[in-house]
């Protein structure tokens, strides 16, 4: 039987596939493997290595592969052929005493199945039926009730939501985001809170209060230290901090940050240089979870040996006290506040005072409110009114009255049973948000099979796209005039939300998930190696990231500006970490290379240098593994387990690169297939290390010798040849087609919900190709998308 | 065997021997005067020491005496010379941070010292900027006894170390019964070798009686086995009036090299427990709270520790007051560091072991800056030190910053 039917040799879809095989043009030069090629070269592998025991005469080991049929939709033969890529790549198959194929033809066939099986694996996610439940994410939950109710809800609090699992960094895929019952109570636990926090018996006066120090006293903070204060309520507060900052002798200014002592995390921040007898005021206003916080000089805290925190300053000092004259008085175990010469060893931070106002509630917050909560007075009918106006804006759709009438039922029950009045309601409140129409995006209907969303199936798609959370009355209101299907309505629309501050959500949390930006930090660089890590620099780090894709969307460039470029967006920790001169401003400010194109474009952002390494050492197959991912969307094959890994040098070895320990690892043929395509994508990043920081020298920990020069050149499988990281970019920002289709894959992803398939990327293909001629500019690219047919199909 | 060259030979610990020989060599050169003519300049004997810094060779005075007093956490003490008639009555001291202290021919602490020990030692002007740790005399009592500015002590040690290291043995001529009102026991001897700085010269009459112990074949003997002609060493006390009583006599080399291991094996214990100490020479900061430090060993330790601490490239590192008292938890507290550099110098000055490192650490100690004290751990298990040695709140560093005369 053949296993390889003819007809599939012919379907626009293995032809899609066959050319996906491939990563770049370039590459597809070279290797040219058509799918007449890899049909045949595939047979005519199984047929030489594979059938002679296992076809209808011999099956070895029960397993038979000539009938094994290439229906990879199926879970059960998808597997199998995952077993038959497994034994073949892991050369356990054909076994030694058989002729054994030639690399090449095993890479060929393994990469085959592979991908087929993974194009199965998405076809089966993107299965789709009439009706389709894509639940919110937390962070979208969150945003869609600030956005209902203009309540903060901490959905990283303790005992409230998990954290959602990611397709390839993305945390929105319906498929992924299932709904277990322990969900449901922590649903029914946080719509309690919640409607408490926006309908309370009795409002509490918001707080305005000044907590300070002592009187004629300063708290000395040293780095990685902090100064307590507590938020009793979510909400949103003006928070007002009067303090000095005083740079190190070498120039480093502090970072005040606003740090959240359970989530670990900072609020906000401010780069802080003010003389201690000059000390100023910086203000915040944002939205902020209760709990307990720190006014903290921001760095990483180092454990101390002994499994306690070393003991960085962090004392009350008097007022008139001069920083110049603590010296010498607190030894050991007391870390230097000056040096020598009486100059700050470390950025000082030296803090008065806070005030606390808030939660505030603005007129905005306080409209959307408005019209919910019925007064006790009101008949059964103004009951209902208040119910179905909220029920409206909390399931994002017109509401019909048999929907409510339960919700009513629940408040006259509530009564009955003994409930006040605002209890009774609150309860029906709640349980409005805990319905599986809030608690999800519902798209299509039982009765009915769709092509395309409705309107206001679009409106949220488009509202969740953009800004992650509910959609606006605007927003409604051309959904129920049904003027979204029209490309001038979506149109307008699309440039309305993208200029409104919400869009500020899109830009921050899309290039973070695009870009996988969630490892940065996950294995937390070792501090004997990387002592200059901080968490001041991690968040730095990825705020570059998602700033640099903002002004990418802001101005509308080029997609090749993502790769390639002269500039990019930093801070004064950024400069230090780079090597460059300080920024005269506070903040991030843009800031152009004069030299060749070292850093220019996200690829040698240290965020996305540093997320792929190990916490000691840099990882270039990672690396290569992430470019093929996240920028040509194109997930290499996963290493077979129980492959050995790099050895470190030790003893009297010379010093040795990575680099050249991969070579000598992927020389073995089991390996070399694979290497071959992903090694050149990382390998051209050689010259940054774990962090990110640029170097000429590879540091070895161990052996012997001076530490060995690094190489960053390569060779494509096309042939093309690279001799550093900037050289690799152009060739790469030179194919700004392939760019956009890739970036278009994920966006897509992360609009729609779900993983793409095959089926969906002709449509990709055709909307990357429309702003060919304007060089695939990013809001052009993300309009043109909104306003596609894919944009529209259910 | 010569039984004066075994004798003298087996106190000789290599660092000890090195910067003490040369401070005795140049000493025995002005013993000429006897006498100090306090009134002549001298800037090399009145050399003031520096934090920082070491000596040069033949700074200071000798002087001797019984130890009558001790402070050991802050490495403090008072000598009494004979019955002491005229005021001031003792000798006080401070150890100077690289200041050694010998006994049994081994290095050790001023807790090992059993009170009433006759002790010779070399004492320096007081380190610049710790004036006041030693009460100063008032000017009265300095005129009648200039020699009391001298209050740091460079070295301390007993009889049997002071003489066997300068090549010093006595030689036993017999015992004869004293006179006077207070008749004894006396233990004719003359010495053997070099004349030596502030020692005995000349023939000698010690007080002996039935609390002196007597040592041979590294067992207590009696007095019965002292016999004319044996080459002994003696450690001594005061005795009444103006002569000096024997506490101990070793007859035979053996003897002695047993106390002196014993000593060896005590010091050990100490110095693994707190470490070995050093200077400061130089720090550079980096902007994070961490940064490289460059060290300089004290000399007057035993070989080993040096070597134990040669073997350790992650060694740790606190900081300590001149009295190498450290802050509570000092082992706890002590900052890992990584060893950048192991300089061994040939030559090095009195009070230095000629060992520098450059060690890099994550976190630079408020004391981590030039001219100031470290201690470094080798690989040595932890010990939590007694609470009274610790250095903990700033009546504890008030009541250390001087001696509390007893």
């Amino acid at each position: 039987m053949n296993p390889l039917p003819a007809n599939r040799r012919s379907s626009p879809t293995f032809r899609i596939v066959s050319a996906l095989l491939t990563l770049l043009p370039w590459w597809a030069a070279s290797t040219a493997l058509g799918q007449e090629t890899l049909n045949s070269s595939t047979r005519e592998f199984f047929e030489t290595y594979c059938f002679r025991c296992h076809d209808e005469n011999k099956q070895k080991g029960q397993f038979r592969l000539d009938t094994l049929e290439p229906d990879f939709a199926n879970p059960l033969i998808a597997e199998k052929w995952s077993e038959v890529a497994f034994r073949i790549k892991s050369a356990e198959m054909p076994p030694p005493e058989e002729t054994q194929p030639s690399v090449q033809e095993m890479g060929q066939t393994v990469e085959w199945i592979t991908q087929m099986v993974r194009e199965g694996a998405a076809a089966r996610m993107a299965q789709r039926g009439q009706l389709e439940h894509y639940r919110l994410s937390r962070a979208e939950y969150a945003h869609t009730i600030y956005d209902l109710l203009g309540v903060v809800f901490d959905v990283e609090a303790p005992g409230t939501f998990n954290e959602d699992p990611r397709w390839h960094g993305i945390d929105r895929v319906g498929a992924l985001l299932s709904l277990a019952p322990s969900h449901i109570h922590r649903y029914l636990e946080a719509a309690d809170a919640i409607v408490e926090l926006a309908f309370p018996d009795q409002a509490k006066a918001p707080r305005n209060e000044r907590k300070i120090v002592g009187e004629g006293k300063r708290q000395l903070l040293q780095l990685g230290e902090g100064w307590g204060f507590h938020l009793d309520q979510p909400g949103r507060y003006r928070l007002s901090v009067r303090a000095s900052g005083l740079a190190a002798f070498t120039g480093r200014a502090p970072h005040l940050s606003i740090w959240h002592n359970y989530h670990k995390r900072s609020f906000d921040g401010f780069d802080l240089l003010a003389g201690e007898k000059d000390p100023t005021t910086i203000v915040f206003e944002g939205l902020y979870p209760s709990g307990s916080y720190s006014i903290r000089n921001h760095a990483r805290t180092i454990k101390h040996a002994n499994g306690g925190l070393s003991l960085y300053r962090n004392e009350t000092i008097d007022a008139t006290q001069s920083i110049a004259s603590l010296t010498g008085k607190h030894r050991s175990p007391w870390t230097k506040v000056v040096d020598e010469n009486g100059q700050p060893t470390m950025p000082l931070l030296l803090v008065d005072w806070i005030e606390i106002e808030g939660p505030l509630l603005t007129d905005s917050d306080q409209a959307k409110r408005e019209g919910i909560f019925p007064k006790e007075s009101d008949n059964p009918t103004g009951h209902i009114a208040g119910l179905k106006r909220f029920a409206e804006r909390a399931w994002r759709r017109p509401v019909l009255e048999s929907e409510i009438e339960p919700y009513a039922g629940l408040v006259k029950s509530e009564r009955e049973a003994g409930e006040s009045f605002r209890s009774a309601v609150r309860s029906a409140l709640a349980s409005i948000l805990v319905s599986r129409r809030f608690l999800n995006l519902e798209e299509g209907s039982p009765t009915e099979n769709r092509p395309q969303v409705t309107e206001f199936e679009l409106a949220n798609r488009l509202s969740y796209f953009l800004w992650s959370s509910m959609p606006d009355s605007a927003l409604f209101d051309a959904a129920k005039r049904g003027v979204l299907k029209t490309k001038g309505g979506l149109e307008l629309e699309f440039e309305r939300m993208v200029a409104d501050p919400k869009i500020n959500r899109f830009l921050e949390s899309f290039p973070k998930q695009w870009l996988q930006l969630h490892r940065v930090g996950m294995f937390q660089p070792d501090p004997k190696l990387y002592p200059d890590y901080d968490p001041w620099l991690e968040e730095s780090m990825v705020e570059e990231t998602t700033r640099y894709f903002g002004e990418l969307f802001r101005k509308d460039l080029p997609i090749a500006e993502s790769i390639d470029s002269d500039w990019t967006i930093l801070n004064a920790r950024l400069a230090l970490h780079y090597n460059l001169p300080l920024p005269k401003e506070a903040g991030f400010s843009k800031f152009h290379w004069s030299k060749p194109r070292e850093r220019g474009g996200l690829l040698t952002h240290a965020s996305i240098l540093s997320l792929t390494s190990d916490g000691t050492r840099h990882r270039p197959v990672h690396r290569g593994a992430w470019v093929s991912e996240a920028i040509l969307a194109r997930t290499p094959t996963p290493p077979p387990p129980n492959v050995d890994p790099l050895e470190p040098t030790v003893g009297k070895q010379p010093k040795t690169t990575i680099r050249s320990k991969l070579e000598a690892h992927a020389t073995d043929p089991n390996c070399v297939s694979c290497h071959a395509k992903i090694d050149p994508l990382g390998l051209a990043f050689e010259n940054f290390d774990a962090i990110g920081r640029w170097r000429d020298h590879e540091r070895v920990i161990g052996g012997e010798g001076e530490n060995p020069p690094v190489d960053a050149s390569g060779r494509l499988p096309n042939g093309l040849t690279f001799a550093s990281a900037a050289e690799f970019k152009r060739l790469l920002a030179d194919e700004d087609d392939h760019l956009a289709e890739a970036f278009l894959e994920h966006l897509a992803t992360y609009a729609l919900r779900r993983v793409l398939t095959i089926d969906d990327k002709a449509q990709l293909k055709e909307i990357a190709q429309s702003e060919n001629s304007g060089g695939f500019r990013m809001k052009r690219l993300i309009r043109s998308f909104v306003l596609s047919d894919l944009f529209k199909q259910r | 065997m010569n039984q004066k060259t075994t004798l003298v030979t087996g106190f000789m610990p290599p660092r000890f021997g090195l910067s003490l020989l040369f401070f005795a060599s140049t000493a025995i050169v002005a013993l000429a005067s006897e006498v100090i003519d306090f009134e002549k300049a001298d800037p090399v004997r009145d050399h003031i020491p520096v934090p920082g810094g070491f000596p040069p060779p033949g700074a200071g005075i000798h002087y001797s005496g019984d130890l009558i007093t001790i402070d050991p956490m802050n490495r403090r003490g008072g000598l009494r010379k004979g019955n002491a008639t005229t005021d001031p009555r003792r000798h006080y001291f401070a150890m100077l941070p690289y200041g050694m202290v010998y006994y049994h021919g081994a290095p050790a602490d001023l807790r090992d010292i059993p009170l009433g020990t006759h002790m010779h030692g070399r004492f320096l002007l007081a380190l610049k900027g710790e004036e006041q740790t030693i009460p100063p005399l008032t000017e009265a009592q300095l005129k009648r006894y200039p020699a009391g500015r001298y209050n740091h002590a460079f070295v301390l040690e007993d009889d049997a170390t002071f003489y066997s290291r300068q090549g010093r043995a006595w030689k036993i001529l017999g015992t004869e019964q004293g006179g006077g009102p207070a008749p004894r026991l006396k233990l004719s001897v003359e010495p053997v070798g070099p004349e030596i700085e502030g020692g005995i010269n000349k023939p000698a009459l010690f007080d002996i009686d039935e609390s002196t112990r007597i040592w041979k074949n590294r067992q207590l003997v009696d007095m019965k086995a002292i016999e004319p002609g044996q080459l002994v060493q003696v450690n001594l006390t005061w005795g009444p009036f103006e002569s000096l009583a024997t506490t101990d006599i070793w007859l035979d080399e053996e003897s002695l090299a047993g106390f002196q291991e014993i000593q060896r094996q005590r010091h050990l214990r100490l110095i693994r427990s707190r470490f070995l100490p050093g200077w400061v020479d130089a720090v550079k900061n980096n902007d994070t709270g961490g940064g490289e430090i460059t060290v300089t060993l004290f000399s007057g330790m035993d070989a080993l520790l040096y070597k134990e601490l040669k073997q350790t490239p992650n060694l740790r590192v606190c900081d300590a007051e001149f009295s190498l008292r450290t802050w509570a938890y000092h082992a706890e507290y002590a900052i890992p560091s990584e060893r950048l550099a192991w300089k061994e110098t040939e030559d090095p000055p009195p009070g230095s072991s000629g060992i520098q490192l450059q060690l890099k650490v994550p976190q630079m100690l408020d004391g981590f800056r030039p001219g100031r004290v470290v201690r470094l751990k080798g690989p040595w298990t932890y010990v939590l030190l007694p609470f009274d040695e610790w250095l903990v709140t700033p009546e504890d560093f008030e009541k250390a910053s001087r001696l509390i005369l007893p």
